[in-house]
């Protein structure tokens, strides 16, 4: 789980405040985000408001440009449909080499963040279970340069994993297809997981996409 | 790369130290022994130590410190993995995107790469080129991978074409690239490449066959 949380809870405060207002569209995309105007609003230092901006950075809700300042980063579609081409193309061969190693303790942890995923009410949480349910089904791969890459995409990514929540009916992240995948590595189908995986890949581009063109 | 110039010797020397195993692999590097040994301070050579680390010449050990890193052929066939899957993909989006400027981008880089005599560049001039090649697909994403497979593999190119027999660079794969795409030969450059991928990792791996010369032996 995000350690800035329990680091500090005023930079964690703002950081939830601006996500909600970005997700809310009460901050437009590319609209500047003034270091000044959080330090009034939260009666605080300068300090707080630039980590929060650095945790919002790293999950693609800013753009921070040097002697610029930092704005409310603008998700195009080429954007979306670049990462679920790469993440299409590399999933196969992570999924290939780590669903063999799954063991008892694999199933069991899968399941626990299913459940996780599925207790959420928090929107600004699901996109880190929804990482960490990657790390554990790619894991067991032990391909660590490709590992590398899938947590540099989620973590910039986490916007748009929280994004789809929020706007899913009865605020209710659909887990079908990770049950779906969890099933079906259990019976040693190894093919048909991967493909479900797949196909779940290009369902979260087609919501991601659709969010955008709202 | 233009900066301190006690930094760059101490990381010329440190860089053919460990290239011809003056310095074994896991040796821990310490700051003192280091700065005596080439006669400097401690602070270029702390860093020296975060260029080499940046490189992949050395692992940065929390409250351990400096050890010299062993290359492992695993991370080298997953970086290439990796690289032989974008490839065709980002290639197909920039090719058709490239303008007279990137071919004289790209021929500068090349004839930059054949007349370099100090090894210790060439890696990062290979690197340069590839991001003249990869930019114009517009696919920010696949760049920065790109940039983190380049990064890791400054060392690695390094010690590949100092160990040749021929010190000197042949870029013969990257001009025969070059020229299909100026002829709009998107399809045959995007093969040629995935190809002189594949054969470059073989021959990395086979790190003995680093005294033969370079790939295309038909020509």
């Amino acid at each position: 789980m995000p350690k800035e949380k329990k680091k500090n809870n005023t930079v964690e405060l703002i950081a939830r405040q601006i996500r909600e207002d970005i997700t809310k569209s009460s901050f437009k995309s590319s609209q500047h985000l003034k270091e000044g105007y959080f330090v009034k609003k939260f009666g605080v230092s300068r300090v707080p408001v630039r980590e929060a901006f650095r945790i919002l950075h790293s999950e693609g809700y800013i753009d921070m440009i040097p002697n610029k300042g930092s704005f409310v980063k603008k998700i195009t579609k080429k954007d979306i449909e670049e990462i679920a081409l790469i993440y299409k193309l590399l999933a196969p061969v992570v999924l290939d080499a780590a669903i063999p190693n799954y063991k008892k303790s694999t199933y069991k942890q899968i399941e626990e963040i299913i459940i996780k995923v599925e207790h959420c009410k928090d929107f600004s949480e699901v996109g880190y279970f929804l990482w960490e349910f990657a790390k554990t089904i790619f894991g067991p791969s032990k391909l660590t340069f490709f590992l590398e890459l899938f947590d540099k995409m989620y973590r910039n990514n986490i916007r748009s994993l929280n994004e789809i929540f929020e706007a899913s009916e009865h605020k209710q992240y659909d887990t079908s297809d990770h049950r779906e995948f969890l099933r079906l590595c259990k019976l040693k189908k190894k093919k048909e997981a991967i493909d479900t995986w797949t196909k779940h890949i290009s369902k979260i581009e087609s919501l991601n996409l659709k969010l955008r063109s709202n | 790369m233009k900066t301190n110039t006690s930094v760059q010797k101490v990381a010329q020397c440190l860089r053919h130290d460990i290239t011809y195993g003056n310095f074994k692999p896991f040796k821990h590097l310490k700051e003192a022994e280091v700065a005596k040994k080439y006669n400097v301070s401690r602070v270029p050579v702390r860093e020296a130590f975060r260029m080499l680390h940046y490189e992949g010449y050395l692992d940065v050990i929390h409250n351990k410190g400096c050890f010299v890193k062993k290359i492992s052929n695993d991370y080298i066939i997953q970086t290439a993995t990796v690289y032989k899957l974008l490839v065709p993909v980002i290639l197909e989006k920039a090719i058709p995107k490239y303008t007279k400027k990137t071919f004289e981008r790209a021929d500068k880089v090349l004839n930059k790469i054949e007349q370099c005599k100090n090894f210790s560049e060439v890696g990062y001039l290979i690197w340069e080129f590839a991001k003249i090649i990869y930019t114009p697909s517009g696919m920010p994403f696949t760049v920065s991978i790109f940039d983190d497979i380049y990064r890791q593999s400054v060392r690695v190119l390094n010690e590949f074409f100092e160990t040749r027999e021929n010190a000197l660079f042949k870029v013969k794969a990257h001009k025969e690239f070059i020229e299909l795409c100026k002829e709009k030969k998107t399809r045959e450059a995007i093969i040629h490449w995935t190809e002189f991928v594949g054969q470059m990792e073989t021959l990395v791996i086979n790190r003995k066959d680093f005294s033969k010369p370079i790939i295309n032996k038909a020509s």
